[in-house]
């Protein structure tokens, strides 16, 4: 089935802007992919020193300049890309099956699920996703990537059973609930079979935007130090590295966030798409 | 027959929709007639196009994937095409609506009072709150509402499904307007109340010289209110003639078939039905001689 | 069959007891086409839903074939008792297609074995007069009364023994409706099946039904044989009803009881 020629896409591409989103997202998503492919320097990612060539300005040679190791920027921020996007589909991986599950059952089983449920999930709500994530973190070892990935998981999937429960409170009083009901279906059927494919729009739309969030969110966190260590190159480390040697050296922190703030753009177009398209509020 | 008795004609009109599939074509050209004061029933089932046609008399299809072609003309003035501020003169004024769902129709975060005053606003941009209070009190009391007051100070959903109905009705013909579109105005209504919104209709109608163009599928109310009939399928009339004529008489097939459809009180059986029905666009429209 | 002994159910809205059912006893035997008819607020929707196991009653109690039954069922008491609704929009899950949901009923009752299910949905789209082309359409590409033909497949599927249906054709326009009802009738005899047909359509329930009972704010105001009741209505109430029918022919007028 050709995707661009489905009603579906017709639909989507009515906002030029989506198209733009899409544009930049997919673009992204090659370039992290096919990164030892296009970058000239795949070996400044690792352990790598060069000072001869330290804090040189962007040139031909350097598309971005080289940072205060003499390591290329351009080829950091194309591997940066991998960071970010490895970072928010595994913590989507983890917080959306989690938030959806606990979303479905608070909604469906009984009262007694959903307050116990509703009032576990308040408690995660009311703590600011960075606060929560920096705590776990603080809680755990020397700060890494994994833990990262961990605790802006913890604080994400809230959202997603707060999306859910109130999805499935409104689906559940359809007709063909009921009828699977009277049929004798039995309630996980009914959760993940009947209810929960008619929520996928709106969860689809949420997943999208959010991927741009957790990436932001995390490099807010790295930017702290709380992310991923060096060699590995992370977006928000390379902006924070780069902070202190404003506004003389100005590439290394310049690029880096605007690799960011590109990838986050893109997604958030993307999931302003889907919304038009779905019709769905998040 | 001089033009100027004709309230409303609407010749030619022609609708359709672009979708992503391709054309959709809703109206194909029709012709409608209807005098100061008539009553008039536009009878079909649904697709065949007898909603939409309300929506373009009161301008509210005009979305850019709409074509429209043809006139309708409202007091000599073709309104196919007004723009929105001119519409707004018009709706609630001249011309007033009443659609199937009462409950759908009122606001349900507003009292009744205050849905009466945006009315009466229509009627004089500067009435006050107590004029206009005044003014509504007094319709409800025409159409026997006993308690206006409880009724002005409920929200619509403290109101049973009729007591809405004729709400809604007492507001649509509160401005006195020549022509009320009506769109199966009694479906949701239980059977005994659907009589009596009927009966207020047609007594307010009456009162004020009001036409009323009735939009509805149903053979049974076209006959308790209608005097002159337009068969509708598939963006086509296909018949039209006066009430006696298309009870007595009906012409196209179309018609037979919406009226053996009914069940009947006789109880001989259910009505039977054709397996393959022919395409009833194609069949000619049965115009009935005029008397 | 069936029988309503007794049977009382009040609602609490906002601080308003509602009493959707007061005393209510009906017996439906097999082979009945049996009418509840009423308007809104007389409690028949209520009664269905008691009778399906939707609701529980607050009093009386609900047998079938001489066995109490309560609002918990089994998937073996499941199996006898289907339903089709009103509103031919909701009563299919969108995002499901034909084939999937009329697979379910089959799967979850063990009707047929797993590779004979595709000839099994066939057959019961053949019931309801749809070709088998309608197995990989949604929902949204079908009319009004082609979902409710689905729905009644669906509600075929378990092979049940009694099919409650609320206001089956209500949504539908008049010419579907013939057929459809048409269609209900002959499946009843083809299956011989018991009906509980809800409805507030009076000329409906004349032509297809061999008893009623009409109910009013949660009582029974009369029952008996169809044409009995319609040749000889003793309630007010029921008067009021058939009068108010909207007749098309004038020899229908004068079947009308007179008004006291």
């Amino acid at each position: 089935m050709n995707i661009f020629k489905t009603k579906l896409f017709y639909k989507y591409s009515r906002n030029p802007l989506s198209v733009i989103g899409l544009s930049i997202v997919t673009f992204v998503i090659l370039l992290a992919v096919f990164a030892p492919l296009i970058t000239p320097y795949p070996e400044h990612v690792g352990p790598f020193t060069d000072f001869a060539n330290k804090s040189k300005p962007p040139s031909w040679k350097y598309f971005f300049g080289t940072d205060k190791i003499g390591r290329d920027i351009f080829t950091r921020c194309i591997y940066g890309y991998r960071i970010s996007l490895t970072l928010g589909i595994v913590v989507l991986s983890i917080a959306a099956p989690i938030g959806v599950t606990m979303g479905l059952c608070a909604g469906y089983i009984g009262k007694k699920t959903e307050l116990v449920l509703m009032r576990i999930t308040d408690i995660f709500l009311a703590i600011p996703a960075l606060v929560l994530a920096m705590s776990i973190i603080g809680l755990l070892d020397r700060p890494n990537l994994l833990y990262t990935m961990i605790a802006v998981s913890m604080a994400w999937w809230p959202w997603y059973t707060r999306l859910i429960y109130n999805l499935t409170r409104s689906i559940k009083t359809e007709g063909y609930i009921t009828a699977a009901e009277i049929m004798g279906a039995s309630k996980i059927h009914i959760m993940f079979r009947e209810i929960l494919p008619n929520c996928l729009p709106s969860l689809l739309t949420k997943i999208t935007l959010d991927l741009g969030f957790v990436i932001l969110v995390g490099s807010s966190l790295s930017f702290l130090g709380l992310g991923a260590q060096p060699p590995t190159p992370d977006l928000g480390t390379m902006v924070a590295k780069g902070a202190s040697l404003l506004p003389d050296i100005w590439w290394y922190s310049l690029f880096p966030g605007f690799a960011i703030l590109i990838v986050v753009l893109g997604f958030n177009l993307v999931g302003d798409g889907l919304k038009d398209m779905f019709d769905v509020d998040v | 027959m001089s033009m100027y008795k004709k309230l409303l004609k609407i010749k030619d009109l022609e609708l359709s929709f672009k979708m992503y599939e391709g054309m959709s074509y809703i109206l194909k050209k029709i012709n409608l007639e209807l005098d100061g004061g008539e009553k008039v029933a536009l009878v079909g089932e649904s697709g065949s196009g007898k909603s939409v046609t309300t929506k373009l008399i009161l301008g509210l299809l005009n979305q850019k994937n709409v074509y429209k072609n043809g006139k309708i003309i409202f007091n000599n003035r073709d309104i196919l095409n007004l723009s929105q501020n001119e519409f707004k003169k018009i709706r609630g004024n001249n011309i007033s609506i009443i659609f199937q769902d009462p409950m759908a129709a009122l606001n349900p975060v507003f009292k009744i009072k205050t849905q009466f005053h945006e009315v009466n606003l229509n009627y004089s941009n500067k009435i006050s709150k107590k004029d206009s209070y005044i003014r509504s009190c007094n319709a409800l009391e025409k159409v026997s509402i006993r308690d206006p007051e409880r009724v002005m100070e409920s929200y619509p959903f403290q109101l049973s499904g009729g007591l809405a109905q004729r709400v809604v009705i007492t507001m649509a013909m509160i401005n006195k307007p020549e022509l009320l579109l009506a769109d199966e105005p009694s479906t949701a209504l239980d059977v005994t109340v659907q009589n009596q919104a009927l009966d207020l209709m047609d007594d307010l109608t009456r009162q004020t010289n009001t036409a009323v163009l009735l939009i509805t599928h149903n053979m049974g109310v076209v006959r308790k209110f209608a005097e002159k009939v337009y068969v509708i399928y598939r963006g086509v009339i296909v018949e039209e003639g006066t009430k006696k004529q298309i009870f007595d008489n009906p012409g196209h097939p179309y018609t037979n078939a919406l009226l053996n459809a009914i069940p009947k009180l006789s109880g001989e059986g259910l009505p039977k039905h054709d397996e393959n029905p022919p395409d009833y666009g194609l069949i000619p429209k049965y115009t009935h001689k005029s008397q | 069959m069936i029988k309503i002994d007794n049977i009382s159910k009040k609602f609490i809205i906002k601080n308003n007891v509602i009493h959707a059912l007061q005393n209510i006893n009906l017996l439906i035997e097999e082979g009945d086409c049996y009418a509840i008819v009423g308007e809104s607020g007389s409690g028949k929707t209520t009664l269905a839903n008691i009778i399906l196991g939707i609701y529980k009653q607050d009093k009386g109690k609900l047998w079938f074939h001489e066995q109490e039954v309560k609002k918990y069922r089994s998937i073996k008491e499941r199996k006898f008792i289907q339903f089709v609704q009103q509103n031919p929009t909701s009563t299919l899950n969108p995002k499901k297609t034909i084939r999937s949901t009329l697979a379910l009923p089959l799967k979850i009752h063990s009707i047929v074995k797993n590779i004979d299910l595709d000839n099994k949905i066939k057959e019961l789209l053949s019931y309801v007069g749809l070709n088998s082309d309608f197995m990989t359409r949604y929902p949204d590409t079908l009319s009004g009364g082609q979902k409710q033909r689905v729905a009644i497949a669906r509600a075929l599927a378990s092979e049940p023994k009694v099919l409650i249906l609320d206001e089956p054709t209500s949504a539908l326009d008049v010419i579907v409706q013939a057929k459809v009802l048409n269609l209900l009738l002959d499946i009843k005899k083809k299956f011989n099946l018991t009906y509980v047909f809800i409805t507030h359509d009076l000329s409906v329930v004349r032509n297809i039904a061999n008893k009623l009972v009409v109910m009013n704010q949660g009582k029974i105001e009369e029952q008996g044989e169809t044409k009995d009741v319609f040749s000889n209505p003793k309630s007010q109430y029921t008067k009021e009803l058939i009068n108010a029918i909207p007749t098309v022919l004038e020899s229908e007028d004068k079947l009308k009881p007179s008004l006291d």
